[in-house]
């Protein structure tokens, strides 16, 4: 005789049952209720990202139910399985093993929702993982009529507002920061589902030549990894960086959700500093915040000549950066062939340590982005003189944009979309027009030199 | 090989195969033996001479031993019978103290005479030794000398079989860092056939993955916090730093620790072989003297019954009972390394286990406390009924906690690298008890202090039940199964960080 199901996960099963009914027929009823109510703190705790909250409690309603969902699903199949396994010798091995596998599916369940993202949130001290997701989400939340996607390092974040472009161009598209630190075209690739489950019309792609030198990228592995992201791997001919450690974390973590979210749960519960460091996710430790000393001073200081001497040094130019170019390309290839609009931006380092690069460097990375637009219908070079020259002022250190560097840039980049993407005139201000003219001047007898 | 490598997570399966494999006890002995110098010789195959001499060294002075006794009879009187004996016996101890001397004291000892000497206004000239320490020599050197000491008094017959007692110097398990094994518990072991139990193979598979948990997630995780609190001599962190950083300090060792002895432990239950139990409840105690019941219990038993009792330990009165405790603590501090730093432990050890006997018998005994007080004084029982008992209990816990930090501070000094002042160390680190200036340097590493010294307590406060995993029902197995898997995958360090006490 079958056994009765217990009361508590029939009575979870109904209230699970009774909250998709609700959320199917009553869902934007309820979210635009709340949304009534609750408009002013979304929009404060999204820092006025969210202007409309309905989108964003609709969302985690149906976070909420899918999380239950794989709860209760769990639970029933404990309810089925365990009494029958616990009566086999060595019960505990398939038992622990079922257990196991369980908490990690709800855990990857947990992954893919913006209400498990929201909860690893801490503010000022959440993991890049989580901000990265937490951006997503409210990306996705934001419901825009064109949804356009920022990506690329570090640097996009502090060369790139979104905040400004959504002022300026707000009532026509949503511009939304999906940038993760050290990203690099391989990185991007890693990121690429995760990207796409965002579905965004365009994306805006900053590159500078730090994208290509250095290494490979695969630091992110352990935290991106996925089969096809490790095949791809070897298929770009990154052999020649191979390193055991990165691709074994990769292969474990593609296995074990737990150990994927090893990093933003350490850091949710046990604070910014206990967080394994840098060398156990092997990321490099040049990744981490520059030291405020090199911050806004001037750059013949000798602290400044310093950091750039040893960020030149960090920037290796080698085979790694044709295995990059080659991982961009496939990049662009998938994202031509997903139907999204691809602007590749050539972004640029402080001009001091730009000249310390290897000669032509710049020159060659120009080429491969012109290449790539011209090879690719949806792929889009956006040429560099309509973009504003920045100088010193503009950084607050050798690589990352200062806030004037930011303003100036984002304000180049508005024109850029207002052309582009809405197929209006440009509405160039007047700052702008002075230091694009002037950049576009010295863009044409650098381009001499070159 | 160090447990927790991907070198040993090969090698255990294979060799668990390979044992189970070969059914007969002699086969699976000799297949033992290769496997035990194969793990050790993993760190240096040159190692492996050393434990050879030793081998074969007791195993000749045990067997003359053996054949002396019985040369002269039943009837022999004993004083004359330990004359004869004795020779053999200063062979054993000559050869074994004299190897884990020389490799682990010459340094030490040229050094001190080197100072002495610069002191005295003299300038030495002699050659110096770049002696490395083999690892885990004090734990089977120790190990060897214990079964020449039994057969010499009469305690155990000498063993036949040179391989057999080849596999009981070497079992990998506890080769490198304990349990110290008897012979008398050990031997028996290897020489009869070992049947396969369900449930031992359960509960050492248990062991195995608890010890993982201590080790690559309490040990490690808060050695981390550890290192970042003590890596200057000179802190400026408060009390709360004091009290953070050392008790990180005090369940990074015990994590470490026990966590290998829980793995050796159960690694040998995989293979039928029963290890004694290293450690109790070292953090749940009230007094020294339980500590040291609770704590590294092979070592301790080792020093009572080879060294202590030998000593005269307190048949001579409270005096040479006292002297006698501070003697063998001494030369446990010396076991576990060649530094003042350890004689200095040592001898705290022996004065705070002197004046705790000292005060059980002659100050507490006589005070009228409430039961709950005095169920917590001298002995280890843990008072579990009542609420004021458990009370009372849970306030000297964690009084004499506190006040144990010291002992760990002391320790950790003496792990210093050299040209770090010892006392510089713990002076500073104690006068910071009094000071509440920098004390948000400790704030950020709460959280995990919090989360894995509970997890470390949970452990030992549950240690019995750890012990019979195998009688928990299926479910409840599978859910601990999981959780354990869920830690070391959140929060396992995978550095392959080295076990600390290999140092000794």
């Amino acid at each position: 005789m079958p056994r009765p199901l217990p009361r508590l996960l029939l009575a979870s099963t109904a209230l699970l049952a009774l909250g998709w009914t609700v959320y199917v027929l009553a869902g934007d009823a309820l979210a635009g209720v709340l949304a009534d109510r609750l408009r002013g703190a979304v929009r404060a705790a999204t820092d006025g990202k969210l202007r409309d909250a309905a989108p964003f409690f609709l969302h985690r309603l149906r976070d909420a139910l899918v999380i239950a969902a794989a709860i209760v699903g769990a639970w029933a199949l404990n309810w089925a399985v365990v009494p029958r396994v616990s009566k086999w010798k060595g019960a505990w091995l398939p038992l622990g093993a079922l257990f196991f596998v369980e908490a990690n599916v709800i855990l990857a369940v947990m992954a893919r929702t913006g209400l498990f993202w929201f909860a690893m949130y801490a503010g000022g001290s959440a993991h890049d993982v989580s901000r990265f997701y937490v951006r997503q989400a409210i990306a996705t939340d934001a419901n825009a009529e064109r949804l356009v996607g920022i990506i690329g390092s570090s640097q996009a974040g502090t060369q790139i507002d979104e905040d400004q472009i959504n002022e300026a161009l707000g009532d026509d598209l949503y511009a939304a920061q999906l940038n993760f630190p050290a990203a690099k075209p391989y990185s991007l690739l890693l990121l690429q589902d995760d990207l796409e489950r965002v579905r965004p019309d365009a994306l805006v792609l900053y590159l500078s030549e730090v994208s290509f030198l250095r290494g490979t990228g695969l630091e992110h592995l352990p935290l991106f990894a996925s089969a096809g992201a490790l095949s791809d791997f070897a298929r770009l001919g990154g052999e020649a960086d191979w390193d055991r450690d990165r691709v074994r974390n990769g292969w474990i973590s593609a296995a074990v959700p737990a150990y994927r979210l090893r990093s933003p749960l350490s850091q949710r519960f046990l604070g910014r500093t206990s967080v394994p460091r840098p060398a156990e996710m092997n990321l490099p430790d040049d990744d981490l915040p520059n030291p405020k000393a090199i911050q806004d001073i001037a750059e013949d200081d000798p602290i400044f000549q310093a950091e750039l001497e040893r960020r030149a040094r960090l920037l290796i130019y080698g085979e790694p950066v044709d295995f990059q170019y080659r991982a961009l390309e496939v990049f662009a290839q998938r994202a031509d062939a997903a139907g999204i609009d691809l602007y590749l931006l050539p972004g640029t380092v402080h001009p001091a340590l730009e000249a310390r690069l290897p000669e032509g460097t710049r020159a060659q990375m120009l080429s491969v982005l012109r290449g790539l637009g011209e090879r690719y219908e949806r792929v889009h070079y956006v040429e560099e003189a309509r973009l504003p020259r920045l100088e010193h002022a503009d950084f607050k250190d050798p690589a990352h944009g200062s806030k004037r560097g930011q303003e100036r840039f984002t304000a180049g980049l508005v024109e850029v979309l207002r052309e582009e993407i809405l197929g209006e005139t440009p509405v160039r201000p007047d700052s702008l027009v002075t230091v694009a003219s002037v950049s576009s001047e010295t863009h044409q007898s650098d381009g001499a030199a070159r | 090989m160090i447990f927790n490598s991907l070198a040993f997570l090969v090698f255990l399966p294979v060799v668990i195969g390979a044992y189970y494999l070969l059914r007969k006890a002699r086969l699976q002995n000799r297949f033992l033996l290769v496997a035990s110098y194969v793990f050790y010789g993993w760190w240096d195959w040159r190692f492996l001479l050393l434990i050879a001499l030793s081998t074969v060294v007791d195993f000749w002075v045990a067997r003359r031993i053996d054949a002396r006794r019985e040369a002269v009879g039943p009837d022999a009187e004993a004083g004359a019978l330990k004359k004869t004996l004795r020779p053999y016996l200063w062979v054993s101890l000559a050869v074994n103290l004299g190897v884990l001397s020389f490799f682990k004291y010459f340094n030490f000892f040229s050094g001190s005479a080197e100072d002495l000497m610069l002191s005295l206004g003299m300038t030495p000239d002699w050659p110096t030794l770049g002696v490395i320490l083999p690892v885990g020599i004090s734990f089977y050197t120790f190990q060897t000398l214990s079964y020449t000491v039994d057969v010499y008094r009469g305690t155990m017959r000498a063993v036949d079989d040179f391989f057999d007692f080849a596999l009981y110097v070497s079992f990998f398990p506890q080769l490198v860092a304990g349990p110290i094994e008897r012979a008398q518990t050990l031997m028996p072991q290897v020489q009869q056939a070992r049947t396969f139990s369900r449930s031992q193979f359960t509960d050492g598979a248990w062991l195995i993955l608890l010890g993982f948990v201590k080790k690559v997630v309490i040990a490690d995780q808060l050695g981390r916090i550890a290192d970042l609190g003590f890596q200057t001599d000179t802190p400026e962190y408060g009390w709360l730093g004091a009290f953070l950083f050392s008790a990180c300090f005090a369940f990074q060792v015990y994590g470490d620790f026990s966590g290998y002895s829980d793995i050796a432990r159960g690694t040998a239950k995989l293979m039928g072989f029963e290890l004694m139990i290293n450690f109790g409840k070292p953090f749940l105690i009230t007094n020294p003297s339980a500590f040291w019941r609770h704590w590294h219990i092979s070592l301790s038993t080792w020093l009572r019954d080879y060294l202590y009792i030998p000593l005269g330990g307190s048949r001579g009165g409270n005096t040479a009972a006292y002297r006698n405790l501070t003697i063998t603590m001494i030369l446990g501090g010396l076991w576990h390394g060649a530094g003042w730093g350890f004689v200095l432990w040592g001898l705290y050890h022996g004065v705070l286990l002197s004046i705790h006997r000292y005060w059980s018998r002659n100050v507490w005994a006589k005070v009228p406390w409430p039961q709950g007080l005095r169920i917590a004084t001298g002995k280890e029982q843990i008072a579990t009924r009542g609420i004021s008992n458990g009370l009372s209990h849970a306030l000297l816990v964690t009084g004499f906690f506190v006040f144990f930090l010291s002992h760990w501070m002391v320790f950790r000094s003496s792990t210093l690298p050299e040209g770090n002042s010892q006392w510089t160390y713990v002076v500073n680190w104690l006068g910071e008890w009094f000071t509440s200036a920098g004390i948000e340097q400790a704030t950020p590493w709460l959280p995990a202090f919090l989360l894995f010294a509970t997890l470390a307590m949970l452990a030992q406060w549950k240690d019995e039940a750890m012990e019979h995993f195998s009688t928990w029902t299926p479910a409840r197995q599978g859910l601990a199964i999981a959780a354990a898997l869920l830690t070391i995958a959140v929060f396992g360090v995978f550095e392959g960080t080295e076990f600390f006490y290999f140092q000794f």
